[in-house]
């Protein structure tokens, strides 16, 4: 992989959810910002909605509950 | 988080929290407007660096100079127009990571002054929503044309922005300004030199607790053809105490979280060491005044 490394991603995602209160659902989370869309990279968008919806976890009592989950998602199938 | 005041603050406060990226670095000396596209890129990238280690950030400070340097001579072909294009990549970027920025550039002025030190304050929608003209310029190097007001501006969060720049926190009567004009946190971009290193210190946090004010005081660093800039940038507390600084010499970004909120209030409760109040009210205690105090401002310097 060359080029310029995208590294705003999680800012992106940070700034959509600002009104998220914990402790929150899934479902509240994808109700409330699920049609914002974030830049993810150079060439990649995706709404919260599809950022969130395979995160396997339904509720989340905090923002770190939350945010451990998504990067794990987000990292499902890498290796 | 700070002492506060000698009487207890009563009630709920209720506050935002207001995260600031501070970027201490050293620019190129610019002579010309090639330069100060470099030094623009280095910001930009500054930017992007801060939005990795600090997600979802509100306010991004860089250092007086951040734009052009300190060029002995060669400066005044690196003055930039605040319609050109450098300012407006900083307001494509400001849009794009949805971020507040403050940046110090030197401006050639529509007006037709000679050159002017400026803030400016780029909001997160990609607009200049405040200009600063430094006052105080550092005569008789800084052959800049002073400017006579020190605005006020709405920011994120709850806050209110004053700017002042560098050799402007070495008046005691700016940062009172700042305050006095309604400022919640206090902005200081500066390109300080050593040996002045304690003064640096001191100046900043003596303006938080004069004027109980947050300071966001940003400091370039390196070696021009005249002077050693040393960087120490700094987050005060409105009690003067230091929330953290950056170290002598290094680029550096750091990050704190403020609550202006928590200054609105002890505007509103402080009892004692309410200076905002008292320094128009002397003596207010006493049973002379009706309780209002000495009302006129006796100080011969500020007649």
């Amino acid at each position: 992989m060359s080029g310029k490394i995208y590294v705003s991603e999680m800012h992106n995602v940070h700034k959509a959810l600002e009104d998220v209160d914990y402790p929150c659902t899934k479902a509240e989370i994808i109700r409330k910002d699920g049609a914002k869309v974030v830049r993810l990279d150079w060439n990649l968008t995706k709404t919260i909605g599809e950022l969130v919806k395979p995160i396997k976890l339904e509720k989340f009592c905090c923002a770190a509950a939350f945010y451990n989950a998504l990067v794990a998602s987000m990292n499902e199938g890498k290796m | 988080m700070n002492i506060g005041n000698s009487y207890a603050l009563h009630g709920k406060i209720e506050t935002e929290a207001l995260s600031v990226v501070m970027a201490q670095y050293e620019p190129i000396s610019a002579t010309s407007l090639d330069d100060v596209d470099k030094n623009v890129e280095t910001v930009l990238g500054h930017m992007d660096r801060a939005s990795c280690g600090y997600p979802g950030y509100d306010l991004f400070v860089t250092p007086e100079g951040g734009l052009q340097g300190y060029s002995h001579g060669g400066w005044i072909n690196a003055l930039v127009d605040i319609d050109g294009p450098q300012i407006q990549k900083l307001k494509d970027k400001c849009r794009e990571l949805s971020v507040w920025g403050v940046f110090a550039p030197w401006v050639r002025p529509k007006s037709g002054n000679f050159a002017e030190n400026m803030a400016i304050i780029i909001n997160d929608e990609g607009e200049i929503v405040h200009r600063y003209v430094k006052m105080n310029p550092f005569i008789p190097s800084e052959p800049t044309h002073p400017g006579n007001q020190c605005p006020v501006t709405p920011g994120p969060k709850g806050s209110r922005l004053a700017t002042i720049i560098c050799s402007d926190g070495d008046y005691p009567e700016m940062w009172r300004e700042a305050a006095f004009n309604g400022a919640n946190i206090i902005l200081r971009p500066a390109h300080y030199m050593a040996p002045w290193e304690q003064a640096w210190q001191i100046t900043n946090k003596a303006g938080a607790y004069f004027n109980q004010c947050y300071v966001i005081a940003c400091n370039g660093v390196g070696l021009t053809q005249s002077y050693s800039y040393f960087g120490n940038s700094m987050i005060v507390n409105p009690d003067g105490t230091t929330i953290c600084e950056a170290p002598l010499g290094l680029t550096w970004l750091t990050k704190a979280d403020l609550y202006p909120g928590i200054i609105d209030q002890m505007r509103k409760q402080a009892v004692h060491s309410n200076p905002l109040y008292t320094f128009q009210h002397r003596g207010a205690s006493c049973p002379d005044f009706g309780g209002v105090g000495d009302t006129e401002l006796p100080y011969r310097a500020y007649r």
